[in-house]
């Protein structure tokens, strides 16, 4: 690809589109006219209605026998004016009067007598003046019933504290800006999103659709470029006006809000304006793949139809489905939890919500926005399948849709990089709302079920589906018996230094106890025998995984990337398969190691022998079937987290490093296999 | 500009098309064969006309041949580079013009010629020289800094006929380049070919109208039902149809499909 020729088209785009007046007015006249014109004519007209409001008397009918006692209570109110219509509940109805009082009973009977007399104001909760009359007939009778209430107290001798046994007073201790960021919490992130896609929206059809329907596109193609040179080109436009129009609508909410608090300031004086810079880098940060992912999802959607119009109809469901997850995340009470980081669109929402308000946990931010990217990369990869098909690109009189037929793909021997994404998605999907679930429910039958059901079944349904040769792909071979040599020097040397490495991370970044409790339980379920714990923890992730990562991702990555950066991309996806952060590090150092083993070996069980030695390791070293000899060493070193002695991890790198060698050695050559 | 051509304008053919074939796909998901086992080339200096109804497969088989689609079988060389394989070689050496590639409304003539010289890989200095180079040829001038969209019917061909122009392609693929023109345009795009000829171009333009061709072309070809049914030169169609003008020539052909057992 020409970056070049990326620059040329983008730069070319960008004109175009700054030359569209829908753009323009989506990009600067929305934000910068509407929003001040909303908030400030909006507020004004509310402030006028309530001066109004507050200035004129309410009118207040009496429905009573003894009316007189009430117009005395009232007539030294200046706010309320009485009326004396004929039927006072229609003129209510027909707003010419705004509340009526009924008094029920014998007033002055029940006043003597000591006893509550009954009142009753009717109101219509739909009209601002007949609320405001209720509260003021309500001021009146509460200062009456004050008077009241202390002549009795006195008529009977009884201190007036005797009636208010407790003194609760309240009082806010939540500083200004909480007030302000809760509220913006809430507010912002929907209007953020809808505003990405608002800016997305024209540029996507009309360098997509619109471009087909003006027959411009067979112009371009016509050109030595590539459709992923134009593509590209295209999405940058689409992304940066996105991000644009949604940065220029965040400033433009901020500085509406920070003139209206300044007006507002006076009066309430519990909103300010001050957001902690870290939180504005974040939220900064996030904005990048969302924008990335919503533009990326509507470019693949336009470019399906035929004309603008067409695309206006697709895209706008889109735009609205955009709502949902936003406006979830706004209720109060949701917060952004574990499953919640991988909801695309509600993740950006909830965490910028919880930066508002409250400090969240890094691992969170990194998870949304390693999410969001992924999901963007998929919906960019969705959208350059679309553009390379000509019937879609070039279609003139009819749209069609983005064919999932197996026979629509083509054999081949390997995955694609995209085909590998999506498998490892899937993956990490299934294992986050179905995985966990299962795991909790059913305990050590999760883990079969995850390993198996989860991640085997679907990885081997996909790469059947597209056609890839699955003996390729997951590299079915078997190895040399050299290479079998090497591969147990290498376990030997690599399950010793992963366990050095693990007591040191616990030195860095301790594993949580009730995480290592959890694990503690599931590890050493007293019901399972040994040999069934070995089949489930070892062989199953041994088979199963390797499959996944060191099959289908690895056969998908290993033509795109040089070796140092398709080890580095399958260990971190391997390590965040392990979800935790605690095992994150550790799991992607083991996922480089057996990287490397497949793809030197050319064959995945490698791979599985090394992973099922390293785990095995693990369990024994849990359970009850460490020899008596070296317990007392196993309990010192790794239970009470002393480490190896610096001769056992010298002798644990010399090992692996001969392993390294042997591998090298008889690994086999391309031409062997 | 055309550095990268490999080989010898004199020497071989600059378009080579070998059994190409192109099928689509129905409205059922059945296969139609638009285009059917084309086989011909176009020597340097050569016009080659391309002659059929509506439907033919005239304009699939040129879209083809400039790579904007790929054929479903059959292969074909732009400059000796195979449009499969290389299709961004063979673009660079082709000029394509047909009713499908418009303009960019929102760009001023100029805008619109130096963008696609830059696709082409062409420096702004000689993109400027090529295009006032164009602009007086053509007599765009009153016109190059108005935006497309408010351009007249003929002043879009002249800006599209600079465009296949402006990096100096060997090989011109026109589909219809008159269609829809007034005579005064018509007689200047049509003297441009002529130019072009002369310049050694390969030209291959597909047409509706017979006295373009007659005037025009070297060699003829004609398409129905999505094959090439005859290729060859005027005269000699003439001859074999007893005919003396494509017209007549192009009907007789037809009807000798016609009586074609199916």
């Amino acid at each position: 690809m020409k970056f070049h020729t990326v620059f040329v088209i983008f730069r070319k785009e960008l004109l175009d589109m700054l030359r569209d007046k829908r753009t323009l007015i989506a990009m600067l006249g929305i934000p910068i006219v509407l929003y001040p014109a909303l908030f400030i004519f909006g507020s004004q007209a509310a402030m006028m209605e309530r001066d109004r409001v507050a200035q004129a008397p309410s009118r207040v009918a009496i429905v009573a026998d003894q009316a007189d006692i009430l117009e005395d209570w009232l007539h030294g109110e200046q706010s309320v004016a009485l009326r004396y219509p004929g039927d006072p509940e229609a003129e209510l109805a027909a707003g010419r009067i705004q509340a009526v009082v009924v008094l029920e009973g014998d007033l002055q009977q029940d006043l003597e007598e000591g006893r509550a007399a009954q009142i009753t104001i009717l109101y219509d909760a739909t009209d601002t003046a007949s609320q405001e009359a209720v509260k003021r007939l309500l001021e009146a009778f509460n200062a009456r019933e004050a008077d009241l209430l202390k002549t009795r107290l006195e008529d009977a001798g009884i201190p007036a504290d005797f009636v208010n046994p407790l003194e609760v007073s309240r009082e806010n201790v939540a500083p200004s800006t909480r007030t302000t960021q809760v509220v913006l919490g809430m507010l912002m992130p929907p209007l953020m999103i809808v505003m990405l896609g608002i800016g997305a929206f024209y540029p996507a059809i009309d360098l997509t659709a619109g471009e087909k329907e003006r027959g411009t596109f067979e112009t371009l193609l016509s050109t030595p470029t590539s459709s992923y040179e134009i593509l590209s080109g295209k999405f940058l436009t689409v992304f940066i006006l996105a991000l644009l129009t949604g940065l220029t609508n965040l400033g433009s909410m901020v500085a509406t809000f920070a003139f209206q608090l300044a007006q507002l300031q006076g009066d309430m004086g519990v909103f300010e304006l001050r957001l902690p810079i870290s939180s504005v880098v974040v939220v900064i940060l996030a904005l990048l793949p969302l924008a990335f992912f919503i533009s990326a999802v509507m470019m693949s959607i336009a470019v399906l139809a035929r004309s603008f119009r067409e695309a206006q109809s697709l895209l706008t469901p889109f735009l609205l489905i955009l709502l949902f997850p936003s406006g979830y995340a706004a209720v109060p009470s949701v917060h952004l939890t574990t499953s919640m980081q991988f909801v695309p669109i509600a993740n950006f929402a909830l965490l910028f919500k919880d930066l508002m308000t409250s400090q969240v946990d890094p691992q969170s931010i990194v998870m949304v926005l390693l999410s969001t990217t992924v999901y963007a990369c998929i919906a960019l990869y969705v959208a350059a399948r679309i553009f390379r098909r000509e019937d879609v690109v070039l279609s003139e009189d009819r749209g069609l849709p983005l064919t999932l037929r197996r026979s629509f793909f083509r054999p081949r021997a390997e995955p694609t990089p995209g085909i590998a994404l999506f498998i490892f998605t899937l993956c990490l999907l299934l294992l986050f709302y179905v995985g966990t679930y299962a795991q909790s429910e059913l305990a050590v039958w999760g883990i079969v079920v995850t390993q198996w059901g989860l991640f085997l079944l679907p990885t081997l349904l996909v790469l059947w589906y597209v056609r890839v040769d699955l003996r390729n792909a997951l590299s079915l071979r078997l190895p040399p018996a050299g290479v079998w040599l090497a591969t147990l020097v290498i376990a030997v040397g690599w399950a010793t230094l992963s366990l050095q490495f693990s007591v040191w991370q616990q030195k860095i970044l301790p594993f949580p106890e009730d995480l290592a409790k959890q694990m503690e339980e599931l590890i050493g379920l007293g019901n399972q025998p040994f040999w069934f714990l070995i089949l489930v923890l070892a062989l199953s992730p041994a088979i199963c995984e390797e499959v996944v990562f060191r099959g289908a991702v690895l056969s998908g990555l290993r033509r795109h990337l040089p070796w140092w950066a398709l080890f580095l991309c399958v260990g971190i996806a391997f390590g965040v398969a392990h979800i935790s952060i605690h095992r994150m590090i550790l799991t992607a150092l083991s996922g480089i190691l057996l990287t490397y083993l497949v793809w030197r070996s050319r064959s995945i069980f490698p791979g599985m022998l090394t992973h099922f030695l390293i785990n095995t390791t693990g369990i024994v070293l849990q359970s009850e079937h460490v020899p008596e000899s070296i317990q007392p060493f196993v309990d010192r070193t790794l239970k009470e987290e002393q480490g190896f002695p610096w001769w056992l991890i010298a002798l644990a790198a010399i090992v692996c490093t001969a392993g390294i060698l042997l591998m090298e050695r008889f690994r086999p050559h391309r031409e062997a296999t | 500009m055309n550095q990268e051509n490999p080989i010898d304008r004199d020497m071989a053919p600059m378009i080579r098309a070998e059994g190409l074939r192109k099928e689509f796909s129905g409205p059922k998901g059945e296969p139609v064969v638009a285009v059917k086992n084309a086989t011909f080339s176009v020597s340097a200096g050569e016009i080659f006309g391309l002659l059929g109804p509506n439907g033919a497969g005239k304009t699939t088989l040129l879209r083809m041949l400039a790579t904007i689609i790929q054929p479903t079988a059959g292969q074909c060389w732009i400059a000796g580079h195979p449009a499969s394989q290389a299709p961004e070689q063979a673009r660079r050496q082709v000029g394509f013009l047909s009713g499908n590639t418009k303009l960019y409304g929102r760009l001023k003539a100029r805008e619109m010629l130096l963008y696609f010289g830059r696709l082409y890989g062409m420096r702004d200095d000689a993109i400027a020289r090529r295009t006032e180079e164009l602009a007086e040829s053509l007599d765009m001038k009153p016109f190059m800094e108005r935006r497309c969209d408010t351009l007249s019917t003929g002043q879009t061909q002249k800006v599209s006929i600079a465009r296949v122009l402006l990096h100096d392609p060997p090989v011109l693929i026109l589909d219809e380049p008159t269609l829809g023109l007034d005579i005064m345009t018509s007689t200047a795009i049509l003297d441009f070919i002529l130019d072009a000829k002369q310049r050694q171009h390969s030209i291959i333009f597909s047409t509706h109208y017979m006295t373009e061709a007659e005037l025009l072309c070297d060699r003829v070809g004609l398409m129905y039902s999505g094959e090439i049914m005859a290729m060859d030169t005027k005269q000699r169609l003439y001859e074999e149809t007893m005919t003396d003008n494509l017209h007549d020539v192009f009907l007789a052909f037809v009807h000798r499909q016609a009586a074609l057992p199916a």
